[in-house]
């Protein structure tokens, strides 16, 4: 056996020395690190070691209801199950990932690339939305092999559900997951919450949201629940003591909406594109509102699709536009009543006084302005002139009136302004004074011939459906102003009432109430008179007074409008219809408002009426 | 005979190995405690692991006698024939693998053996034996050839099942034994820096945003320079050092690109675990709160917390250290590295004092497997080194593992012994 010479043992001892620095090297090295991580940074993992084990897990709370004023559910919240995806449970289960999407019917190439992108933003392994609602087929596949796909979850989590679909929609509104905004705004609020994105879901999303609740559980690092702590906990990790809650219920909110009218209202609106408002004008109250095109909140409930969403976004009719109180329009000749306070009010006219006939049209310097019927109205005091709606009547008031005396009538009456109502995104609307023609034309650029528009509701004056509403309220309750608002009450889930919207009609101290009474028996005739323009909404049970409106504009057909109260003492309804390209307010919108006025007076017609329109 | 194996006993490393398997059994058991105010969050504790241990760990002495006992020129004589023994197992497994899926063990006689564990014991031996020939120069080309071929045919096994982590240990067993026979430094330069430059280029690729790696890459090939400078005698070598690692230098960067994305994650996440947070970097996340949150002291016995949570799969077998480092803290986890370099240190000096070349080669072969598993095993639990699945010796669970350390502690002690025999 050959031995080891002299050269050799030299070389060995040589190279012992070179490979005991090199191992002492090592040794420092994961020596170092070690002291590194237990003795520099021991209290970082110390607390992060305790964070693995006691948590705080917050318990979402019931989202409030919302109801109408008799109690019926608007909006409910109904169990979804949504399926998430743990990033650090695929590692080595990639295989099985891809049954899972075929089972599933995930398309997983669409998974992989955006569960790569989640995971780019957020390194520390949160689970990721797939599905937001899964259907029946889905939740038995991940149920039945829960061992088999340990990367997804299925979780319960309340959405909300509009049980009368597209009843009110505009109202209530609709509710998406949280943004990272919101978040950042808001410390009441977790990743998955949802919160009112617009309506009353949007406005009371205090009052409905609710207070999570507090869980104090032991958790493995897997994820796994092992335990539950309750009443006080005192922890180092949990930064002292810290109590387990009960989380607190949103409150529910119940809406002055009459869910019976609003039914009738929303089955006699067959017109494609328009709004309706109807409101007590004792206490401001909406009754009823529809804007139409409408939509099925319904569709938000499991995250709306890219597709659904672009669809209805980009939809020209714009279906998620609440009309009622966001569109502004000409509001034409139901403009004419106050158009009439000023000139009473200013003593331009008398209430008797009979002004140049009306042959079809009216001169005025080199133009020629038309009166909307051809043939003429004859010989008219302002009565007359309310009740037929003759243009050439107002051209010649206007003669007499300056823009800011229309300005004043119009501020009197709430056109220019928000109601206030509580509902987001509220138009403010166009009353142009004498400010506002030198802004816009030029100061002496604008001539009478524009008061002249103005004083038939034309021009560049605008309002939304809730302020001609609101107008008819003051004409109805004597001038006098009240807040609309869509909610009655608020509840909390005790059914304590914590908040009640009560609203008393103010008397405006300018509005010289013997006029109101003038414009009043008017009102009355235009439905009620031989020659009343809106006499298709006459009905045998109540007294209506109202005014037509026939609004034009450069977009189509006229705007058919039509604003109405009733009963002609006491009113109790009041109302403003706008029908988008209808044609004649008289013919178009006035036999709507008799529909809703008799279902309204007579409770056996409305299920006959609501009978009729469902078949 | 008996009277020289027991006057000249290694008794330290003896000690040390005996203490690390204690060591190692109490560890398991407390990973499988559960205290009594917890056990009824927790289901049930989980002494299998402990149990079937404790009956490894007696096995494991009974080994390391029988090695120690056995007179070490069977060693020599059987070195061969236990080479192919081990091959044809890991043959079989690899066979039996396709049949059923993937599997690392092969059943013999009730036990589950893995064979690409006892292939390191195989490949120690048969090197030692091969290179213990005065002709076997591993400076010759021919040779350094043949003893490749030693290594790389279960290399290409192991990393068929697949199990990269072991695969690794053969080279490096072999490095240290060729190293230890002689092979010239300037070939060992050679052969092991475009290994380093590949790792420098492929971190200095993926992380850019540190900074320090491609630092780091420079110096290297800077000091490579200076090597091939000072070697310029062997003008062949020098020029072939320097083209070669620069051409590594090179030629990776764009070979990384081309890879597609999700390919270029994998060799990331390999590298880097806390850059794959899914994968192994959450073990590895999980490992460091343990180990860091164990402090200088330590939790104590039975008090740690992060095993009771089933955070890592592999608490009882991979990362069985961090639950050491845990209970035990700072001075524990030194501890063990003591007691380790104890075995490792002693080991390389009787490497030098036995008079049989195929002893001293033996020697540092296991020398070799304890340095690279601890190193590597650690380095892993603390995010130092990549999460291979190299099980630490005589801490983690698993017969195999065990066995085999006995095994070669045995024979270490058996050669020790006998330094006088050539």
């Amino acid at each position: 056996m050959a031995g080891i010479d002299v050269r050799s043992e030299m070389l060995l001892e040589r190279r012992r020395t070179i490979l005991l620095f090199i191992l002492a090297g090592a040794l420092i090295v994961l020596a170092l690190r070690l002291f590194q991580l237990q003795v520099f940074q021991k209290d970082h993992y110390s607390r992060l070691a305790l964070s693995n084990r006691i948590q705080k897990e917050d318990i979402p709370p019931p989202r409030g209801l919302i109801r109408s004023s008799d109690g019926s559910k608007l909006v409910v919240n109904v169990p979804v199950y949504q399926i998430s995806i743990l990033p650090n449970r695929i590692s080595g289960r990639e295989d099985k990932l891809s049954l899972a999407c075929r089972w599933l019917g995930i398309d997983e190439d669409e998974l992989t690339s955006s569960l790569a992108e989640w995971i780019e933003k957020y390194s520390d392994g949160r689970e990721m939305t797939v599905v937001q609602a899964a259907d029946k087929g889905q939740i038995s596949i991940l149920t039945e092999n829960r061992a088999l796909f340990p990367f997804f979850r299925l979780e319960m989590k309340h959405r909300r559900h509009y049980p009368e679909e597209s009843l009110a929609a505009h109202l209530l509104g609709y509710t998406g997951e949280v943004s990272d905004t919101d978040l950042k705004e808001s410390g009441d609020l977790r990743r998955g919450d949802i919160k009112g994105r617009t309506g009353i879901e949007y406005v009371y999303e205090e009052f409905l949201r609710g207070q999570y609740g507090l869980r104090i559980i032991e958790i493995s690092a897997e994820g796994t629940r092992i335990g539950e702590y309750v009443g006080l906990v005192e922890n180092e990790q949990l930064e002292g003591r810290v109590e387990s809650r009960p989380p607190v219920p949103g409150h529910d909110v119940y809406l002055t909406i009459n869910i019976d009218l609003q039914r009738v209202v929303e089955a006699a609106c067959e017109w494609n594109k328009g709004a309706i408002v109807i409101m007590d004008p004792r206490n401001g109250a909406v009754l009823a509102a529809v804007s139409r095109p409408v939509y099925d909140p319904n569709i938000f409930i499991g995250g709306i699709s890219e597709e659904n969403w672009s669809v209805l976004n980009g939809d020209p009719d714009k279906p998620l536009f609440n009309r009622a109180v966001q569109a502004t329009y000409p509001p034409a000749s139901t403009f004419k009543m106050i158009v009439a306070y000023a000139a009473l009010k200013t003593r331009a006219v008398s209430r008797e006084e009979w002004l140049t006939p009306c042959y079809g049209g009216y001169q005025f310097g080199n133009r020629y302005f038309r009166c909307w019927k051809p043939e003429g109205h004859g010989y008219l005091n302002l009565t007359g002139a309310i009740v037929n709606s003759c243009d050439v009547y107002f051209y010649q008031l206007a003669e007499r009136l300056k823009a800011d005396e229309f300005a004043y009538a119009g501020r009197l009456f709430g056109f220019g302004r928000k109601t206030g109502i509580d509902l987001p995104s509220e138009a403010r609307g166009i009353l142009p004074d004498k400010a506002y023609y030198n802004r816009r034309f030029g100061v002496g650029k604008w001539t009478k011939g524009h008061l002249l528009n103005y004083s038939i509701g034309q021009g560049d004056l605008l309002a939304t459906p809730l302020q001609l509403c609101q107008m008819a309220v003051m004409l109805a309750n004597g001038g006098k102003r009240v807040r609309p608002h869509v909610v009655e009450r608020i509840e909390d889930s005790e059914g304590s009432v914590i908040f009640r919207f009560e609203e008393v009609p103010e008397k405006v101290a300018q509005i010289d109430i013997s006029i109101i009474r003038f414009i009043q028996r008017s009102m009355r005739l235009v439905v009620a008179g031989e020659t009343g323009t809106g006499r298709g909404a006459a009905i045998a049970e109540a007294a209506i007074c109202g005014k037509t409106g026939t609004a034009q504009n450069p977009h189509g057909r006229d705007h058919a409008l039509f604003i109405a109260y009733a009963p002609e003492k006491n009113p109790e309804i009041a109302l403003a219809i706008i029908l988008e390209h209808a044609g004649h307010g008289g013919a178009m919108a006035a036999p709507l408002a008799r529909k809703i006025f008799s279902a309204y007076f007579n409770p056996v017609t409305v299920m006959e009426t609501a009978g009729e329109e469902e078949r | 005979m008996s009277d020289r194996l027991l006057q000249n006993m290694d008794w330290l490393v003896l000690m040390s190995a005996v203490l690390l398997i204690g060591i190692g059994l109490l560890n398991l058991f407390s990973v499988g405690h559960i205290p009594a105010e917890l056990s009824e969050t927790f289901e049930g504790g989980n002494m299998r692991f402990f149990q079937k241990q404790v009956i490894w760990g007696a096995l494991g002495l009974g080994v390391m006698a029988l090695a120690y006992f056995i007179p070490f020129r069977y060693y020599e004589g059987g070195a061969v024939i236990f080479y192919f023994i081990v091959l044809i197992m890991l043959i079989v497994v690899l066979l039996m693998g396709a049949a059923k899926g993937s599997s690392r063990w092969i059943v013999l006689g009730g036990f589950r053996v893995q064979p690409s564990e006892v292939m390191k014991v195989a490949i120690i031996f048969l090197l030692a034996r091969f290179l213990t020939e005065k002709r076997h120069d591993p400076n010759r080309l021919r040779i350094l050839f043949a003893a490749t071929a030693i290594t790389l045919v279960p290399f290409l096994l192991v990393v068929k099942q697949p199990d990269l982590g072991t695969a690794l240990v053969y080279p490096a067993l072999m490095m240290m034994i060729l190293y230890w026979r002689g092979l010239d430094e300037g070939r060992m330069i050679l052969i092991l820096s475009p290994l380093v430059s590949a790792f420098l280029t492929v971190y200095s690729q993926s992380a850019m945003r540190s900074g320090s790696y491609p630092v780091l890459l420079l110096a290297f090939f800077v000091g490579l320079l200076i090597i091939a400078y000072k070697r310029r005698e062997k003008i062949f070598q020098s020029i072939l050092l320097v083209v070669v690692n620069l051409s590594i230098m090179l030629v990776i960067p764009t070979l990384i690109e081309r890879l597609k994305p999700y390919q270029q994650r994998r060799i990331l996440a390999f590298l880097r675990p806390e850059s794959d947070i899914l994968g192994s970097g959450w073990q590895v996340y999980q490992s460091k709160v343990a180990v860091g949150s164990g402090g200088f002291l330590g939790k104590g016995f039975l008090r740690g917390t992060q095993k009771l949570l089933a955070f890592l799969p592999e608490r009882h077998s991979d990362f069985v250290y961090s639950v050491l480092s845990e209970e035990a803290g700072f001075v524990g986890a030194i501890g063990v590295l003591f007691l380790f370099s104890i075995i490792i240190v002693r080991g390389l000096y009787l490497a030098t004092k036995v008079k049989s070349r195929f002893a001293s080669l033996a020697i540092v072969g296991i020398c070799s497997y304890f340095t690279f598993h601890v190193a590597v095993n650690i380095g892993m639990t603390i995010g130092l080194a990549p999460v291979t699945g190299l099980p630490i010796p005589f801490l983690s669970y698993g017969g195999s593992s065990m066995l085999v350390s006995c095994f070669l502690i045995g024979v270490l002690l058996n050669f020790g012994s006998s330094f006088y025999e050539y």
